[in-house]
Order: structure tokens, then sequence, then C-alpha cells
């Protein structure tokens, strides 16, 4: 690590530890993009460690001690301490090969408290993966978060190549090789990091057309995925089953996909959310008529999911509906407009069958409160439209009941459809209501969004319907 | 081999009062002469000789001693032998340490297994005996072997800089191990790392 004895030149000991910790950081930054390196006031100590690795997103740490020596009796010493935490411990200096005993002692010893002490050889090689090993990237981020054992630059490689092949054989259901990979991932990382490799590797194993049951690994794995994982399947598998993202689904949330970093335009994203359309619960969803792209359809049919501004989102022909998984604020800023006509909001009711069972008009300078008594759609009311006959009172909100009670309110002047406090929906209850009223799509337009929010084609049984759940 | 041995006891004895000092949960950053890239941080000249070398080196933290740096001596001896030779000899080179980089000499520690010439044990680190070391060393502080000339270039802030800031620490086997309960490491660790949670959130 060249950095290294470049920090080593600065003759000032604060200087010289902060340039220190700062080459390290930027070959675990480079392992892994999603942790974040807190630096400690400490360096060297038994105890407090140098830093520590967070990922804040999965609400998980590790401590990282850092290590001015190669000598295996040193790091020795201090596992004893640091056992309860796990850590990595990182040397500063590359293993001389003199003393193969005490190694190959602290190896075991790292291994059998889940501790990884690494060289800085080792940790340069987790982050120079040059573009294109997305296998490589997934392996890094599994071993900071969980690797043990001993890792230096050979170690580091045989990983790679070990994972790389698996996961290529994998793809090919070779059941050897990809069966070597799984116990060699099972031994080289603590069970919940091994559990979430392995299980990338059989999503890949089935997403090319492998049975579950012929899977050359374990069967009873835990370890959510993470964002990395899914990214990963979503821009590696083809030919994935309308059933394997039916299961890959039944653990992911909302708030999960609208964090992805995926193409635009993605069909592996769009079988997945549409494969758990009827299971994926959001809070909100908001229109913003956004003008189509020149050639934005050429490569996919519309309406069709992305992710954009930091949202799941649906887009249609000329217009987006952000979707929010836990918080209106979530969304984009509304913009405003002044609502619909009573005929208006009656005709789009009807096309879509829902039950609007209260509407509030703007008069322009009052609001009238307008509701059934229980949940019957009041649109086709005449005393609604006899309200309405002032000219320019607009419809400013329409409420519709959808089932359990629940209610989803569509607000005109914002373009957005909620529900009240901490009421939730499935996706396709919200986008089966919001679409049609606020958007009012064309009839084939329409057609697709019916198609999309229609329950999934899925059969599924027994085993696989537990493989993903958690 | 005598040397051999000597080596690997002194080698054990720096780990042992490492470990020592990080158990007191008062040690903020520390490094040794067996790291490399930073022992040149213990190393300095003598003013007229060769250069020399303390065996560890950092900076404590919490209370009053908060960022106070210090250097160590560690002589893993059991017995007193030629304890007293190395002591003053240690003296000195505080003398030169204090004098040349003085943001590294907040304290001197001299970390042993064995007390020596125990009846005046309150006597080793007063100025006078300071003052006696650095004179028995003249030549490679001064460049002479005139005491009278190496008194007179004697700053006497010095000696009494190196004479308060000694700590005279003799450990014993059983006092290793009197420290914080390994069970009690998680609860010890999250308590020293308090504030760089409040800093990092």
């Amino acid at each position: 690590m060249a950095a290294l004895n470049y920090a080593y030149s600065e003759p000032i000991p604060s200087r010289l530890i902060a340039n220190v910790k700062t080459a390290v950081t930027r070959h675990l930054e480079t392992a892994d993009p999603s942790a974040v390196v807190h630096h400690t006031e400490y360096f060297n100590n038994s105890l407090a460690p140098d830093m520590i690795l967070q990922w804040p997103r999965e609400n998980r740490e590790r401590h990282v001690f850092l290590r001015p020596t190669s000598d295996p009796r040193w790091i020795q010493d201090d596992l004893g301490w640091t056992a309860p935490s796990h850590p990595l411990i990182v040397m500063l200096e590359p293993q001389e090969n003199d003393n193969e005993s005490a190694s190959s002692r602290l190896l075991e010893a790292a291994k059998a408290i889940d501790t990884l002490v690494a060289d800085p050889d080792g940790i340069e090689e987790l982050g120079g993966q040059e573009g294109g090993q997305a296998t490589g990237g997934l392996l890094a981020q599994a071993i900071l978060r969980g690797g043990r054992g001993f890792l230096n630059y050979e170690s580091a490689t045989t990983a790679e190549a070990i994972t790389a092949n698996g996961f290529e054989a994998a793809q090919n259901l070779e059941g050897e090789v990809t069966g070597r990979a799984t116990r060699y991932l099972t031994e080289l990382l603590k069970p919940e990091q091994s559990g979430r490799m392995v299980r990338v590797l059989q999503s890949v194993w089935e997403g090319h057309g492998g049975s579950p049951s012929d899977f050359p690994g374990p069967k009873d794995l835990s370890g959510k995925l993470t964002k990395e994982d899914l990214e990963f399947l979503i821009s590696n598998l083809s030919s994935a089953s309308v059933d394997f993202w039916r299961r890959l689904g039944s653990s992911i949330t909302v708030a999960q996909l609208a964090a992805l970093d995926v193409p635009d335009f993605s069909s592996n994203l769009n079988s997945l959310i549409n494969a758990n359309v009827d299971r994926l619960m959001v809070r909100a969803m908001r229109i913003f008529f956004e003008a189509e792209q020149l050639g934005e359809d050429a490569d996919r049919s519309l309406p069709s999911w992305s992710i954009r501004r930091r949202n799941l989102s649906l887009r249609g022909r000329g217009w987006t509906g952000y979707i929010a998984a836990k918080s209106v604020d979530e969304l984009p800023r509304p913009e405003r407009w002044d609502g619909i006509s009573v005929d208006n909001l009656r005709r789009r009711a009807t096309g879509n069958r829902s039950r609007v069972a209260n509407v509030e008009l703007d008069t322009g300078s009052r609001l009238i409160g307008y509701s059934s008594k229980g949940d019957a759609d009041v649109t086709g009311d005449d005393e609604l439209l006899q309200l309405a006959t002032k000219p320019n009172t607009k419809v400013h909100r329409a409420t519709v009941a959808v089932t359990g009670g629940r209610r989803l309110i569509c607000d005109f002047s914002t373009l957005t459809a909620s529900g009240h406090t901490s009421a939730t929906f499935s996706l396709n209850e919200l986008v089966g209501v919001a679409v049609p009223l606020l958007v009012a799509p064309n009839d084939v337009e329409m057609a697709s969004v019916m198609e999309i929010v229609a329950s999934p084609n899925v059969t599924l049984h027994g085993e696989q319907a537990t493989l993903f759940d958690e | 081999m005598a040397g051999e041995d000597h080596q690997i006891k002194g080698f054990d004895g720096l780990r042992r009062a490492k470990k020592w000092l990080d158990a007191s949960t008062r040690v903020k950053q520390i490094w040794t002469n067996e790291n490399r890239g930073l022992k040149e941080l213990l190393a300095f000249d003598w003013p007229h000789g060769k250069d020399f070398s303390f065996d560890m080196g950092g900076q404590l933290r919490g209370g009053d001693l908060e960022g106070k740096t210090f250097l160590a001596e560690v002589k893993s001896y059991t017995h007193e032998m030629d304890l007293a030779v190395h002591f003053r000899e240690f003296l000195t080179q505080c003398y030169v340490a204090l004098r040349e980089k003085p943001d590294r000499s907040d304290i001197f520690m001299w970390i042993s297994w064995s007390p020596f010439q125990a009846q005046k044990w309150h006597e080793h680190a007063t100025a006078l005996a300071v003052q006696k070391s650095v004179l028995k060393h003249c030549s490679q502080i001064f460049g002479t072997l005139d005491e009278a000339e190496a008194q007179k270039q004697i700053d006497p802030a010095l000696i009494s800089g190196v004479s308060q800031r000694v700590w005279m620490i003799t450990l014993c086997d059983q006092q290793e191990d009197l420290v914080i309960a390994h069970e009690h490491y998680v609860h010890v660790v999250s308590l020293m790392l308090a504030n760089d949670r409040r800093v990092a959130n």
C-alpha cells in the first residue's frame, strides 16, 4: 500500500495517524461503497477500535483495529479482548512468511471467534476490482461485513476466483463448481454473510432455470438480501420466471427498491415489481405530467416501473407516478392544480368502477363536503351535480373506499393519493385507484395499467414458497 | 544464547507493558519501537553521539490526562540487576527528549518488574538525581567531559521539567491481570467510544 509509506513520512504523530487511517479508509470504501468509515480518537489501542465501519441502511457496524505490525504474536494478544466485537483487524505491514506456525495459529484463532485479520495487500485487493467484476464487489462487501480468518493478497485472489467461477457455474447450472463456491463461502464468512452470498448464488441458479432442489448448497439460509445483492440480481439475471421474482419479492420492501441504483429501464426490475404488486406495501403516490423524451418508449412498453428521484415510479405516456414507501414527505414537492369538474370525476370513476364515498368541492370561495353514509359511490348523485352548478366549481378531493374500511384520498390540487395517518396500501390497490382518477389515461393505456395491477399469475407451492421468506 | 534470551524477554515485556497500559482505558494512541513507520517517532539523537530510542510512546486520554503525550522505557527485568544504571541513562534521555520534542514529552514512563535501590526510591527522580544523571552523560549531551563546563550548559528548567514528568511504574505478574475483565469489554469500549459516537452522530 504505497499510501501507507506516504503516511509514514509525516513527522507529526497526529497527522501521521490521520494519514494512515485515511489510506486504509480509501481501500475499505472502494471495496464497499455503501460503507461509511468513522475514525475514532484511538490508534493501536488493544481495546478501542481505530475506526468503525458502518452500514447505515442496515443498522450494522464492524470495529476496525489497525495494527502497525505483521507479527502474529501482537495480534494474537489482542484477540482475547476484541473477540466479542468480531472485528476486522488490519495489519499495516504485509505478513512475513518466516513464522508460519504462529501465522497458522492466528488464522485458526481468528476464524474461531469470527474475526478477520487482513494485511494491507489483502485489503487493497478487495478494493481493486476493476469494473465489470460484479461478483468481486459482492464478495468484498460480504468479507468486510462478516469475513473471518486471514486475508492477504493470495487468499483474497483465491476467494475472488472461486466466487466468480461459482457464479458462472450457477448460470450454467454446473453443480460441482457451484457447490465448491458455496462450501468455500460458508467457511470464509460468518453465517449471516455466507447465507446472503449463497442465497444470491442460488437466485442466479434458479434465475437461469435451475431447480431449487438441485442447488448444491445449504437450503435453510438466513440473511436479508442487501441493496447490492438486489442490484446484482436485477442487473445480471436473464430468463427468470414470475415464480422466481415472486419468491425473491417476499422479503423486499419498496423502501429498498427506491434506493436501488439500476438503469432507467430494467425488465428485471419490472418483473420483480409486477410479480409482487399485490404485496409491496406503500403509503402514497403523486402524479407529475412530465413530457415524454424522444425515443423514450423505444426499448420498453409504457407504463413501466423505474427508480426516479429516489422513488419507485410508474412511468406512463407523458406522466410519472412517484410512489412513497413510508411517508408522503419522500415524494417530490407537488405542483399546484385547479382540480377537475364533477363531470370529469364521474367519467373517471365510472370507467374505473371506483367507489367515491366523499367529494370535496372548491367553489372558489368555499369548500363543500359531500359524503355517502356508508361506502356507496356518490359520483352519480344528482345532488352532487347541483352543488357544482356554480361556474369554476372544481373537485378538490375525492375519497375512495377500498377494502378493509380504508380510505384513499385523491387530492386533485396536488395530484396526490394517500390514506389517513398511517394507512398503507398494496401497490396495485394504490395504482388501480390513483392512476385512473388522477391521470385519466386513454383506453389503451388504461388497459395496460389494469394489466399491471392485476394480481400476478404465480404458481407457488411448498418448499419454493418458503425459500426467500425471512 | 543469552543475547537471544534477553531479546525475547524484552519483546515479551514490551507486549505486556502495552497491554497493561491499554487495559487502563486511558491510552488514546500508542506505538512501539517494533512498529515500522512509527518507531521513528521514538527515536532521538544524542547531541554528541549516536541515536537512541524509547520503547513506547503515544498519548493518554480522559480527565487530567486528556491529550498528554508520553514516552516510555520498558525494562522487563525481574531482578534489580543493573536497572539503576539504565534508569540514570533514561533520565538523561528524557532530558534530551524534552529539549528536542517537548510536544511528545508530557510524561516519561519507566516501566519495570523490579524496583532498584528501594531505600532511595523516593529520590530516584528528584531534580538532583536528574542533574547528576545528565552530568554523568555530559559528553553525549554537551560534547565535553568537563563537568564544570557541562554544568554551565545545563538548563535548570529542563532538569526540573524531567523531574516532574517521570512516572516510575513497577509491575508484577498479578497486577497485569488486575484490569477490566474480558466479560466487561463490550461495556468498557462503548464508554471509551462515547465521545466518538457524539462526534459521529
